[in-house]
């Protein structure tokens, strides 16, 4: 069973298409890291695979399921999305928005256990934020809340990871830190992973596919589709140059001999 | 005073007091966290359109008021899920189109009795026992709803992709929530008055929201504090021969200053 197999699929919203086309599998041990300009349809894209939003046509199958079919495994999937500041008055701790990631795994009446809290503090260590667990989660920052937000993704050994930009707005250290959480569960777990993210550098040596989204064009590949200067043209625009340096690949855009 | 409580009308009145006091506040809380206290406000207005219209047919007025805010609610949960209208925006349209509704009615129904305007300010003591079957009715499927669905609810308030994401059937939460949010402000026009409903409705939540820290909590704290002050409230109109719905949200008002000078723990 693929885990995740996008089958000519076409994206958007009402009679408006964002992308057709796309075809892609995603297996359990995939890091897959998905690229585009803003506004390109990477989230369009992610809401579609998680059945947020319907596809225009074509198909998405997760977990053994189409997604249009309820479908029990649909929300085995750890998810952070991309969302604004949850506002401040929102009654929760961060705890209890780590312990919301279980909520999918639970029946309705099913409480939550002392095992469970530990396993919601194991996340929080990872995400380094421990000492905020009864903070209000709408007085955490964004970065803070969007850490928060990956550990609760982590909960609940999800059968596939879904990211849309979890490192935007979260400093250095902590994006550091989560990089190696993902390259850690990468090699650890039999799960794919897929990743909205601007950068790919960190994830260079363990990346298995580039899915890249924008200007109606889709295509999936590895470190072709970087050295393909055309293409990366058509979805960027024409001032976009691509640097290779050490296996490192740098995107510029516009009069790069200022930057 | 006590003697009072010995008549069947003040016993209604207590119980319904207390019934509204705790589904107003509880529905409260998701109001304000749906940000929903202005299409509160309007849902008493349309609730009063359905009045006047059943008082013109001669038909027990509740019904028509729980009809139409009924309607109201499952149009403007029609507007927002399936058409993109934005919240605010569907309610200033149903208002309008219901209050227009509700002149005309009454352009008709030149006779204007004192029971339309019990809607407006409430007459807790005219509560009869279809009111008070009503109430326990409506009290409990909040109370079910809450228990059945409160982390559906709490993931759709954190945020409704992770919601749907994790299962939740975001579009029917909100018909289902949208539907209880109107029937109880109905339900509690007579007790509490159209015109005060509101009050009611957000000053515990907003005062709970300061004192609890989880969602559940907090809940249980605004229903806490809404039977403290209807308790409080009707006692203190009884000795003061005040109309309780004016005086509970008097009491409110003066506990919700309390707590907001409290420090946040
Ligand atoms: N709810 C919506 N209804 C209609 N159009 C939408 C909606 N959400 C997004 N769009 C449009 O879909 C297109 C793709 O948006 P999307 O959010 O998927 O881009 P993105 O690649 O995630 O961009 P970013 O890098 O800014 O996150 C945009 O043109 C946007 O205007
Ligand atoms: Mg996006």
């Amino acid at each position: 069973m693929r885990p995740i197999a996008v089958t000519d699929l076409s994206i958007g919203y009402g009679d408006r298409v964002i992308a057709d086309g796309i075809n892609f599998v995603l297996e359990k041990n995939d890091l897959a890291i998905l690229i585009g300009p803003n506004g390109g349809g990477k989230t369009t894209l992610v809401k579609t695979i998680l059945g947020i939003i319907p596809p225009l046509s074509g198909t998405v199958e997760v977990l053994g399921c189409t997604v249009k079919h309820v479908c029990p495994h649909r929300k085995r999937i750890g998810y952070v999305p991309q969302m604004g500041r949850v506002p401040e008055h929102f009654p929760a701790t961060l705890l209890d928005v780590v312990l919301s990631g279980l909520f999918p795994y639970k029946e309705r009446f099913d409480r939550i256990g002392k095992e469970e809290k530990e396993l919601a503090m194991r996340a929080l260590e990872e995400v380094g934020l421990v000492d905020k667990k009864d903070e209000p989660f709408g007085n955490l920052s964004g970065g803070q809340q969007k850490r928060g937000l990956v550990a609760r993704a982590l909960m609940g050994h999800p059968d596939a990871l879904i990211f849309d930009e979890p490192t935007s707005g979260v400093d250095i250290a902590a994006a550091s830190d989560f990089r190696k959480k993902i390259i850690e569960l990468h090699n650890k777990e039999e799960i794919p992973i897929l990743l909205v993210t601007h950068d790919i550098n960190p994830y260079i040596d363990h990346l298995t596919k580039i899915i890249v989204i924008g200007r109606g064009r889709f295509r999936v590949g590895k470190l072709d589709i970087l050295r393909d200067i055309d293409f990366l043209r058509e979805i960027y625009g024409e001032s976009i140059k691509v640097i290779e340096v050490e296996g490192k690949f740098y995107l510029l855009s516009g009069d790069f001999h200022n930057v | 005073m006590f003697d009072y409580l010995a008549l069947p009308e003040y016993q209604r009145a207590l119980l319904a007091v207390l019934l509204s006091g705790i589904l107003l506040p509880e529905i409260g809380v998701l109001m304000v966290l749906e940000r929903f206290t202005f299409a509160g406000a309007g849902i008493t207005h349309i609730a009063f359109s359905g009045v006047t219209l059943f008082l013109l047919l001669g038909i027990n007025p509740l019904i028509g008021a729980i009809t139409f805010a009924i309607l109201a609610a499952f149009m403007m949960w029609h507007f927002v899920e399936n058409r993109g209208v934005n919240l605010d925006a569907s309610m200033g349209i149903l208002f309008a189109f219901f209050m227009a509704l509700a002149v005309m009615f009454m352009s008709v129904y030149r006779g204007y009795s004192g029971e339309a305007l019990s809607y407006l300010f409430g007459s807790v003591l005219t509560v009869d026992t279809f009111d008070i079957v009503l109430l326990v009715i409506v009290f409990f499927m909040v109370q079910i709803f809450l228990l059945m669905f409160h982390r559906d609810i709490f993931l759709l308030l954190l945020n409704r992709e992770l919601a749907e994401a994790s299962g939740v059937n975001v579009r029917n939460i909100r018909l289902f929530l949208l539907i209880l949010i109107a029937v109880v402000i109905t339900i509690s026009m007579k007790v509490m008055g159209a015109l005060l409903v509101i009050g009611m409705a957000v000053m515990p939540a907003v005062s709970s929201m300061k004192i609890g820290r989880s969602f559940l909590t907090v809940i249980v704290f605004s229903a806490l504090i809404g039977i403290a002050v209807s308790l409080l409230g009707f006692v203190v109109s009884l000795l003061l021969n005040t109309p309780p719905s004016a005086t509970i949200v008097i009491v409110t008002f003066f506990i919700f200053v309390f707590v907001m000078s409290l420090k946040r723990n």
